[in-house]
């Protein structure tokens, strides 16, 4: 296993922009892979699967050449339908992101699920910042916990769908402190942020890149970080662990997964491949610029991940109160 | 002043030979993106943001604010001549757009969109320099209740909209409003209304609706109406085929309406720019003397949406240079943009990136003349298109509309829906409902329920919040004053007839 | 006639309070209050009840006043012939996942020349080859815009 691991590396890497083939033992792609992506261009997923392909080919890491897809539709269903309909296929990838395991937890109409997929790797989570204007009266986390608490209901966060991540975090906040305040959706960031800023919401869970340029000119201030370890960029925020509140099972993460049922080999070269993007410096420079983490999971891992977190979800999920299907 | 200053600094670099170019480069684009349906340009600029990687960030800025203001010129196109909106904030302009073209007057309308699109596009881009950072803030002052005053202010246009028959408009409305709510619903993930189909998960969207209504079930109806022997009418004479002064004249209160109106919209986001083109249309029909002639081919009626959704691309500009928040849809690809460039658009983005700023205000100046340099002669040009022959001209509409269809999602069943919107709009003007008020309801019954529980969740089931507002309360009374206008408008006709002179 | 003229509105009065009631029950079964406001259900139960109301309003009205209306030209010919165009378009446009974007929409525009127009089928032949043709070169070749594809690529 580890030598035709090697082998089919060695071969990928030899070939450059040249056919492939040559190489018995081990797979190599073909023909050119297509990447799915789950929404249009200029959208999340897509710019991600653009960098990643970019990664790949600025590091030579890909013999064949890589285009990428935009399935459009239900929600990110569309996409998620089309990587199970390619069975068998190995020439097709698909960059799946969290929602792939929240959405058909709440729609039945979505048929596809991750666990059916073949699981590749995870490579990048998403940290988030806790913000609230810089008038708030609130100056740490537990400032605004306490507040929470005198007045049920009575403090408000701006944020997404309820089973995206910000909600996701609030819930679990809520769980264990007893605290209890109300979410309001917003179909767009640009919303959420004119919320927080006006004075209408007291917090927003935020992405880096939403919210950090508020924080830098001043309007926004950070409670607390949703990661494991300081961002570079906010050396003296907590992170709600340090500030007492460990909230570590809520993430927000992207990878590379498969249609069900392709041959191992190819689960190993896809494996080592952006195993060896994830150590380079060009992916690390696109991490960094981003403001994502790395992450890089296994395999056989991502599999046990996707299983997990679906069960998290679930729970977390139900308990606030969404309804859910699967 | 430091806007004279910024302006001067502005100019020098965007009247640079490469950024110049690029401004040319980006209104042609945007030009053509308009016109051919099928083409967003949101989706252009996302393409062709991976070509500029290396760009110089000024030049860029400039080339894609050229495209995003020139969408906004060509998208009346199709929609005058072939009753196919360009995109969406072009659907008001196929009530009377097309019905001009019907008429004879396709060069006039066409004209007329032109440089009511550059009155209000310049309106736009001086109300930004003169004005964007206390607009921005005077804008963050909106949230959910006012967004509430906003929607019920342009449904109270149906009114307006109704024709004679009220009962009809409403009810027009009310499947409009309900066609909007198919989908899954975003406070609760619950679907609703999507009969098991996961491509109805994400809801039906605009442009398949409105060009089946307008652009199929006017095919059938001309087809049905024995039209088709009957070509449209064109002008030979280059006088007749640009606006005359008297259209001209008709148009001054809906050039300062859709400016006005436009810009005001544009700076809040997440307002669509159809809702801008709606409210401006509608107010004019409102104050017009002779609202029964809309709908039928009046120049007023193209004036005041054209020029609302040109000063709209203005206004949005205005959060995001002066706060990086974006409006949606292509200001947030714009957004992405300068962030790949190293510019932080952001409060400090004027302070740090001045010449970027003032760079990018001053091309659109520039940009706005080029956009009606560019299209005023283009005019006679395409008039031209509607001497095909009737046999080739309804191919090639349904065509496009099948492309434009097509494109939203890739999907085949986009097209069933259109031919199915078709065939409702088609019925529906044989029973006599109008389509506006569907059309109407289908743009703001999203954003309207959205805002109303956004605003509930806010005061926790107080329903106060939504008139206690000053600024809510303001434009509620405004809608109060649409539906009592043209009653009074009447009213005050007939006083003046009565009183001998 | 008269009859004729309002016999359009009670029909279309029952049609939509047919749709009223049913996007209503619908309403129905999605919760109306959450504890932070207005449920899913609870703004369509609004336009369903609305709808089935007004609708009701409506065929009433026909039914109860003799209305004068503004004559409508062609007869029930024109009728056919539209709906028939749009049977055909609509084949076609569903058509088109097997048969690609340009043979479907070559037939549909053969199908509109010969049949609406009655022209002779060099007409038909040369403009539904030259449309889809044209369609062909400037949206898939020239800018690069996905269109249905058949089996044979185009």
């Amino acid at each position: 296993m580890q030598r035709r691991h090697l082998l089919s590396t060695g071969a990928a890497l030899g070939l450059g922009a040249s056919l492939p083939a040559r190489a018995q033992s081990g797979w190599v792609p073909t023909r050119p892979i297509e990447i799915v992506a789950h929404n249009g261009p200029g959208s999340g997923p897509d710019v991600f699967a653009r960098a990643v392909a970019a990664a790949l080919e600025a590091e030579h890491l890909a013999p064949v050449r890589l285009q990428i897809a935009n399935r459009v539709g239900g929600g990110g269903a569309t996409a998620m339908n089309y990587i199970i309909d390619k069975r068998g296929d190995p020439h097709v990838l698909g960059v799946w992101t969290s929602l792939w395991m929240s959405l058909p937890l709440v729609q039945a109409e979505a048929r596809a699920l991750t666990t059916d997929m073949t699981a590749i790797t995870r490579i990048a989570i998403e940290p988030a910042l806790i913000v609230t204007r810089a008038e708030s009266p609130h100056r740490t986390m537990e400032d605004f916990i306490n507040a929470a608490k005198a007045r049920p209901g009575g403090l408000r966060q701006s944020g997404g769908s309820p089973t995206a991540r910000d909600n996701l975090v609030r819930q679990l906040l809520m769980a264990k402190t007893g605290a209890r305040w109300s979410f309001i959706s917003f179909p767009g960031g640009g919303e959420r942020i004119s919320a927080v800023l006006g004075g209408h919401v007291d917090i927003m869970i935020a992405e880096p890149s939403e919210a950090g340029e508020q924080v830098r000119a001043g309007r926004m201030r950070v409670l607390a970080q949703v990661t494991s370890a300081r961002l570079p960029g906010f050396p003296d925020t907590p992170t709600l662990t340090e500030a007492g509140f460990a909230i570590t099972d809520v993430v927000q993460a992207r990878g590379l997964v498969a249609p069900p049922a392709i041959p191992a080999e190819a689960v190993a070269f896809y494996q080592d491949m952006f195993q060896r993007m994830a150590e380079s410096a060009t992916w690390k420079k696109y991490l960094d610029d981003n403001q994502f983490q790395g992450a890089w999971l296994s395999a056989a891992d991502t599999a046990t991940f996707f299983i997990e977190y679906q069960a998290t979800l679930r729970g977390i999920l139900q308990e606030a109160g969404v309804r859910v299907v699967r | 002043m430091e806007v004279l200053n910024g302006l001067g600094q502005g100019f020098s670099v965007a009247l640079q030979p490469m950024n110049l170019l690029w401004c040319l480069v980006g209104c042609f684009l945007g030009t053509i993106v308009g016109i051919l349906p099928g083409l967003g340009p949101a989706a252009t600029i996302a393409l062709l943001l991976p070509l500029t990687y290396g760009m110089d960030p000024t030049g860029g800025i400039i080339m894609l604010c050229g495209i995003y203001f020139g969408a906004k010129y060509g998208g009346s196109t199709t929609s005058i001549l072939l009753n196919i909106p360009g995109e969406a904030s072009s659907v008001v302009t196929c009530l009377d757009g097309y019905q001009m073209a019907r008429n004879g007057r396709a060069g006039a309308a066409l004209g007329i969109s032109a440089i009511a699109s550059f009155i209000a596009g310049t309106f736009g881009i001086v109300a930004l320099t003169v004005m964007a950072p206390p607009i921005a803030s005077f804008a963050l002052r909106f949230s959910s209740p006012e967004y509430f005053a906003l929607m019920v202010l342009g449904l109270s246009l149906v009114v307006v909209l109704g024709g004679s028959s009220l009962i009809k408009a409403l009810l027009a409305l009310l499947v409009g409003l309900w066609l909007t709510s198919i989908g899954t619903d975003l406070f609760t993930s619950q679907s609703r209304f999507t009969f098991g189909s996961s491509f109805l998960i994400s809801g039906i969207d605009f442009m398949i609706v409105a060009i089946g209504v307008f652009a199929i079930a006017g095919v059938m109806e001309s087809i049905q109406a024995g039209e088709e022997n009957t070509p449209l009418p064109v002008p030979s004479s280059l006088r007749e085929l640009l606006p005359s002064m008297e259209e001209l004249k008709a148009c001054r209160f809906a050039f300062a309406n859709g400016s006005i109106v436009g810009f005001l919209v544009g700076v809040l986001p997440g307002a669509g720019s159809s809702i801008a083109s709606f409210i401006a249309y509608g107010i004019e029909k409102s104050v017009s003397k002779h609202p029964e002639k809309f709908g039928t081919g009046v120049p007023e009626g193209v004036a005041a949406p054209e020029g609302a959704n040109n000063a709209d691309s203005g206004g949005a500009l205005v959060p995001l240079l002066t706060l990086g928040i974006p409006g949606g849809g292509t200001t947030a690809i714009l957004l992405s943009a300068l962030v790949l460039w190293g510019v932080k658009p952001g409060p400090l983005m004027m302070i740090e990136s001045p010449q970027v700023f003032w760079g990018l205000v001053a091309s659109l100046y520039i940009g706005n003349i080029v956009l009606l340099v560019l299209n005023l002669p283009l005019v006679p040009v395409f008039a031209q298109i509607l001497r095909i022959p009737l046999y080739v001209l309804f191919p090639i509409i349904f065509g496009l509309s099948l492309v434009g269809a097509y494109s939203v999602s890739d999907n085949i069943m986009n097209l069933a829906l259109l031919a199915g919107f078709g065939l409702v709009g088609y019925v529906m003007a044989k029973f006599n409902f109008p389509t506006a008020p569907l059309i109407l309801g289908f743009v703001l019954g999203d954003a309207m329920e959205r805002a109303v529980r956004q605003s509930l969740t806010m005061s926790q089931g107080d329903p106060t919040i939504l008139v206690e507002r000053p600024i809510s309360a303001v434009m509620l009374g405004f809608a109060a004053l649409i539906l009592m206008a043209p009653p009074l408008m009447a009213a005050l006709r007939r006083r003046r007839l009565a009183v001998p002179h | 006639m008269a009859s004729r003229r309002f016999d359009k509105d009670v029909l279309a009065g029952l049609a939509l309070a047919t749709l009223g009631s049913f996007i209503a029950l619908r309403a129905t079964s999605w919760d109306l209050m959450g504890e932070d406001g207005p449920g899913p259900g609870f703004f369509p139960l609004g336009y369903g009840v609305l709808m089935l109301a007004l609708s009701l309003v409506l065929t009433l009205r026909a039914l109860l006043r003799p209305s004068i209306h503004t004559l409508e030209t062609g007869g029930s010919a024109g009728h056919m012939r539209a709906i028939l165009t749009w049977a055909v378009f609509a084949a076609s446009a569903l058509a088109m996942q097997m048969t690609g974007f340009v043979l479907g929409f070559a037939l549909l525009t053969m199908f509109i020349v010969a049949y609406v127009f009655r022209r002779g089928w060099r007409s038909m032949v040369l403009v539904g080859f030259g449309c889809s043709a044209g369609f062909w070169l400037v949206f898939t070749q020239l800018l690069g815009v996905e269109l249905p594809a058949g089996p044979w690529g185009f």
